[in-house]
């Protein structure tokens, strides 16, 4: 297995994030690390899959908008947790796990992309049907008969113009959109500025709010 | 609305983003969750298994190359070459007037109506390989020969040189 990218943990935490709870995810991982400081590897083991199980969702969701393509979503989701295991002795408790979580994560992806950009030099677009089948799949409970009806139509588009933003541009966008974090946890996740986290996002919001505003 | 308050973003992308969830959920049902988790232990126990070392399968005896054994074979076969060199060598000295090179001195000083042998190849000279006991032979036969009828014409010679004796 190739080094992961663990090293950057001493990632300074998100601002407003020393006063805010701790999240579920951070309380089960240090319980794991203590588990494996004492040596009860299996019942460490049998925890870590409690913690899989937190944040599996969330993770695919992420590797999934920004890989598009389930088996390297898959691949890479499952690297992260490998290595956050085989890693967990790094994990500082005062910081954040979503975030030192989130950042293998992506870090395990931007390889991914390498790997396969060295194989394929042309990012092929996804094909117009699975375009149609995600689109009736989208249930969006929540949203308006408008809305659906505006993400129906254009989802397409969004998702063309995001595979085509710059590498940064995308990658803060996906965790803003996507992963909804803020430009200080995307900062932390990526080890951008939080300015230039907002610079990005800035900049591909505009790109994609040019495409919205186009008409259908 | 995003998650921190900002309202850059356009009110579209909240179903953007519920589209966006809904295509990732719908590439992972709850059985390929179930299955990744599987996975993921797996892979984890895999990794904590320590690294096992194989042994080579056994070669049977049938097959086994006798290297050592014809070695030591080898090895037998030079000391008893030596011992034997070595003893032959001895007998050699011990057992003087049986050998060829102590015939031939003989033959070398007999009268000149003995045919000399033909030279041999590997002939040691009979000077070098003489003992004693074979001087003193050697000797006798000059004698015996000079004393002989046959050798009556070298005595006309013998006088007319000037006998020298070394101090």
């Amino acid at each position: 297995m190739a080094a992961p990218h663990v090293a950057n943990v001493t990632a300074p935490r998100p601002t407003g994030a020393a006063d805010a709870p701790i999240s579920p995810a951070s309380e089960l991982a240090t319980e794991i690390k203590g588990l494996l400081a004492r040596g009860e590897r299996d019942a460490a083991r049998d925890r870590f899959g409690a913690l899989v199980a937190l944040l599996q969702r969330r993770a695919l969701r992420v590797a999934f908008q920004y890989l598009r393509n389930a088996a390297d979503a898959d691949e890479v989701v499952q690297d992260a947790f490998v290595k956050v295991f085989l890693h967990l002795e790094q994990y500082r408790e005062d910081l954040s796990f979503d975030v030192w979580f989130m950042r293998i994560l992506v870090n395990t992806s931007l390889d991914r992309l390498k790997a396969r950009a060295r194989h394929e030099r042309v990012l092929v677009a996804p094909a117009d049907d699975e375009d149609d089948r995600s689109v009736e799949q989208v249930p969006a409970p929540e949203a308006s008969n408008e809305r659906r009806l505006l993400a129906r139509e254009r989802w397409a588009a969004v998702t063309t113009a995001v595979a085509s933003l710059p590498d940064r541009q995308r990658l803060v966008f996906t965790l803003s959109h996507v992963d909804e974090q803020t430009p200080a946890e995307i900062a932390a996740v990526t080890g951008m500025s939080a300015a230039t986290v907002r610079v990005h996002l800035f900049r591909a919001l505009r790109k994609l709010r040019g495409l919205l505003r186009e008409p259908a | 609305m995003h998650r921190d308050g900002s309202d850059t973003q356009p009110t579209g992308l909240d179903a953007l983003r519920a589209a966006a969830h809904a295509e990732a959920d719908a590439q992972f049902d709850e059985r390929a969750l179930e299955a990744q988790r599987a996975s993921i232990l797996q892979r984890i126990d895999q990794a904590n298994q320590r690294a096992r070392v194989i042994r080579f399968p056994g070669v049977p005896a049938v097959l086994r190359p006798s290297g050592v054994h014809s070695r030591r074979w080898v090895s037998a076969a030079a000391a008893a070459g030596l011992v034997i060199g070595l003893i032959t060598g001895q007998l050699l000295h011990v057992m003087p007037g049986d050998n060829w090179a102590h015939r031939e001195a003989m033959r070398t000083t007999l009268p000149a109506e003995a045919p000399s042998p033909a030279p041999r190849m590997g002939a040691v000279p009979a000077v070098a390989t003489m003992s004693m006991d074979a001087d003193d032979e050697l000797l006798d036969a000059i004698d015996i020969a000079v004393s002989r009828q046959g050798a009556s014409e070298f005595r006309a010679l013998n006088d007319l040189t000037f006998a020298y004796e070394p101090r």
